[in-house]
């Protein structure tokens, strides 16, 4: 009792102080101050962690609101292209998730990119050109504040092409996005839909890399995403493309025999098989 | 006997000829109606070969050679006689050229249009479905033509200024179009093909890869209900649809009026609003508000509001004003209330008829201070504020009245009576002695003087959905005209003016005649709730005009370009 030092007492104060014991002293000092910052730390660290782990479970929370909604075909005629439309109430619920993620990390990627994804959707059910440019411009932007935390990701390479796609913007940007997102994320499936789908509605702006790269990803594509490939192909008349890769034959192969018996017919454009 | 066969052959001739006569009369009514309106909203007119332009209104039926157009948020649907059907979108003209449409035999049937400007869905009928080549449509310079037999379903967007620019949508069918800048061969199914100047139109696209714009534009065409593509006679089908299309004007008026609290008459450059807790929108001439609205100005902005008791309020460029109450029953004024807050900026206020029948119903703040008006009868003033400190402990104001008598409550201290054609200034003095500076003061000055010079409508009640699209219908003419002014040679652009004109005039007699039936149903309540007298009857008791004429305002005539070109209705 009477060798621990008391917090209050100065070593010079101290009765009977000599070096002995104030060197016996500053180490234990140290040691409670070594303590209290760990303390702190450790605090600090749970807090940090706290407040991730509630952004995750928020973003998963938004993630599970959208993944229960329905593809559904937006307009007449576009039953090609059902989309993954969450309705108004998903929205806004999937929203308020998003937004409560970002009060605990401002800037959490997983969040930007979700928050991102809703604005497309809200661009698909805009009924003024206004609003749907205002959402798809923010879009983007949540896309690209969303690289600079992920810049690894191939998924929001592949959102912001798509984002820019909209925006009518065939730039160097979009062009980078897709070559990224290509070079990321050669075997997601998702991310060789989004690549192609844009690559293709861009295809007058692709160099010859990029074309070669495309027309690989098509390939890889064949073997767990043939389906969806071969119907984004279809749906540019690209019958040149997907009827070229053998991985594609039982499911293109009535299709390219039409698309080839038209083609020498001497109508290739009309009948749907571009060269 | 020959008087006897003379009588025959005359009956014969004089049957045949009733014969004919009837058949003659008939085809021509077949002929003669190409269709009718089913159904517009917003602002859209219809104008005959030789008649002027009037509002086109659901029920209305049409001819060959009759052109309709849309304003800003106008949109019009319109059914032929064989089925076709065509939505007119936004800011939109089209012509209806030749129509013959002949039940028994498609190949004598022909349906040719001609898009001057705009957007449409055009959904084919008989016409189209079994005589694709009988169809002939125009859009701008380009040329649309049906592929196959079987009809088709496509929106079609041109707009020629200064060069086409334009797109296609198809939604059924297959579609040929020849642009300016080259043929674009096929369109399909759920295709998508731009063409602009400059280069060659790109192979169609899936809709789906379409920009933002033209999705939103095109799904807002998809999104609307058409009627049957079934073929009609037009004559019976216009009159069930007016039938219909009046009990629900009337049942939309009798709902929609109470809430409403006015409507934007007239703005210049950039003007918001915003509703309640609703996203912010750009304020057009002729947007309704209700109470909870807020207007912003911009920098160079400028915008004319009107209330349905005919208060007006004039806000000036970095203005903000927030309606935080309004509420006006014409049967019952005492009820009625009025609470507006310049929030920051300058406004030019003119009372209506809350403040000459219920004194007490009128709020007014502006920044941190209050106005209040003295007077009970019709006042005009200005008050401009700059306090866009937080603590609004720095205002700096001026209030400037043009008619009537009123009192400011500022910070620094009660302003207790500002006189007709007198103005006031306050701002922050640590003693009495201290001048307020000059330049924020000459600012604010400057600003009021300019509020001062505005040609303003009469401040008489309106009934707001009239009065609203006699606006929106003014401000399209006023643009009209100064487009065909820019290009004199230009006989389309000189037309599509008078046609503008001849609508926003027609607009404004049906928003006067409105107005007026309003304020003879005010006249019939009161008539009502009056106890007989031994005066006489009490018609004879009620004043004339019990609804307050509008109030003689001396304002200056508008300065041409003064406040950044308004593009309102009497800017």
């Amino acid at each position: 009792m009477a060798d621990s030092p008391t917090p209050n007492r100065s070593p010079r104060t101290a009765p009977g102080s000599g070096a002995a014991r104030a060197g016996h002293r500053t180490p234990t000092r140290w040691r409670q101050a070594a303590y209290a910052a760990l303390f702190v730390l450790l605090a600090l660290t749970a807090v940090q962690c706290a407040r991730l782990g509630l952004a995750g479970l928020f973003v998963q929370t938004a993630q599970r609101e959208i993944d229960r909604s329905t593809a559904v075909a937006l307009y007449p005629g576009m039953a090609a292209f059902p989309v993954r439309m969450p309705g108004t109430r998903a929205i806004r619920d999937a929203t308020h998730y998003f937004s409560n993620s970002l009060e605990y990390t401002a800037d959490n990627p997983w969040a930007l990119e979700g928050m991102g994804t809703l604005n497309l959707a809200s661009m698909r059910i805009s009924r003024t050109p206004r609003q749907a440019l205002d959402v798809t411009r923010t879009a983007r932007l949540r896309f690209r504040q969303a690289l600079q935390q992920r810049p690894t990701s191939p998924f929001l390479w592949a959102n912001l092409a798509l984002s820019k796609l909209y925006l009518d913007e065939p730039d160097e940007e979009l062009l980078t996005a897709l070559r990224y997102a290509d070079a990321l994320g050669p075997w997601e499936p998702s991310v060789q839909q989004t690549v192609l789908f844009v690559g293709l509605a861009t295809w007058q702006s692709l160099d010859a890399e990029l074309r070669a790269a495309l027309v690989r990803s098509l390939e890889r594509g064949a073997l767990r995403n043939r389906q969806k490939m071969f119907e984004i192909a279809k749906s540019y008349r690209r019958f040149d493309l997907v009827c070229a890769i053998r991985k594609y034959e039982d499911i293109a192969g009535p299709a390219c025999a039409k698309a080839a018996a038209t083609a020498v017919s001497g109508e290739p454009i009309r009948q749907g098989f571009r060269r | 006997m020959i008087a006897i066969t003379r009588m025959r052959k005359t009956l014969s001739v004089l049957g045949a000829c009733s014969v004919l006569f009837v058949c003659a009369t008939f085809s021509s009514a077949a002929w003669a109606q190409a269709g009718y309106v089913h159904e517009v909203s917003g602002l859209a007119s219809i104008q005959p070969a030789s008649d002027k332009a009037r509002p086109a209104k659901a029920g209305d039926t049409f001819e060959a050679d009759t052109t309709f157009r849309t304003g800003v948020d106008g949109k019009v649907i319109v059914k032929f006689a064989d089925g076709q059907v065509i939505t007119l979108g936004e800011s939109s003209a089209l012509r209806v050229g030749t129509y013959r449409y002949a039940a028994n035999d498609a190949r004598q049937s022909a349906s040719s249009l001609d898009l001057m400007k705009g957007e449409m869905r055009y959904v084919a009928g008989i016409i189209g479905t079994a005589n694709n080549e009988g169809v002939r449509i125009l859009a701008g310079e380009s040329m649309v033509s049906i592929q196959k037999p079987g009809g088709a379903d496509f929106i079609v967007s041109v707009h020629p200024d200064p060069k086409e620019i334009g797109f296609t949508v198809v939604a059924f069918g297959e579609i040929a179009v020849r642009t300016p800048y080259g043929p674009v061969h096929r369109v399909a199914n759920d295709e998508y093909a731009p063409w602009r100047p400059g280069r060659t139109p790109p192979e169609p696209l899936p809709f789906a890869a379409a920009p933002a714009v033209v999705q939103a534009a095109a799904g807002e065409l998809w999104a609307t209900v058409l009627p049957p593509g079934a073929p009609v006679t037009v004559a019976s089908a216009a009159r069930t649809i007016g039938a219909i299309a009046a009990v629900t004007q009337a049942e939309v008026a009798a709902k929609t009026d109470p809430r409403l609290a006015g409507y934007v008459d007239a703005v210049a450059n950039t003007v918001t609003m915003q509703r309640g807790s609703g996203g912010s929108a750009a304020a057009n001439v002729g947007a309704t508000f209700e109470a909870g609205t807020s207007f912003n100005t911009g920098a160079d902005g400028r915008a004319v509001l009107k209330f349905t008791d005919g208060q007006i309020v004039v806000l000036g460029p970095g203005s903000t004003l927030t309606i935080d109450q309004y509420q006006f029953d014409p049967n019952n004024t005492k009820a009625s209330k009025s609470v507006v807050d310049l929030v920051n900026g300058g406004m030019r206020y003119i009372t209506g008829n809350i403040q000459t029948e219920n004194h007490e119903g009128i709020n007014i703040t502006a920044g941190a201070s209050i106005v209040d008006i003295l007077t009970t009868g019709p006042a005009d003033f200005t008050v401009v504020v700059n306090s866009k400190d937080p603590d609004k402990q720095q205002e700096i104001g001026v209030a400037r009245v043009s008619l009537g008598e009123i009192a400011v409550f500022t910070p620094y201290g009660p302003i207790s009576k500002i006189e007709t054609d007198r103005s006031n200034l306050w701002g922050p003095k640590k003693s009495p002695t201290d001048p307020i500076p000059v330049a924020s003061a000459l600012a604010v000055v400057q600003a009021a003087v300019a509020l001062q010079q505005a040609e303003l409508p009469d401040n008489s009640p309106v009934a707001i959905a009239s009065a609203a699209l006699a606006a929106a219908a003014q401000a399209e003419a006023n643009k009209a005209q100064a487009l065909a002014n820019a290009n004199p040679e230009n006989a389309q652009l000189r037309a599509a003016a008078q046609a503008a004109v001849d609508l926003a005039s027609a607009t404004t007699q049906a928003a006067t005649a409105a107005a007026e039936a309003s304020a003879a149903n005010v006249i019939s309540a009161m008539l009502g709730t009056l106890p007989p007298t031994a005066a006489g009857a009490a018609v004879a008791q009620i004043p004339a005009s019990p609804v307050p004429g509008p109030v003689a305002l001396v304002v200056p005539t508008a300065t041409p370009g003064a406040g950044g070109g308004c593009t309102g209705s009497r800017c």
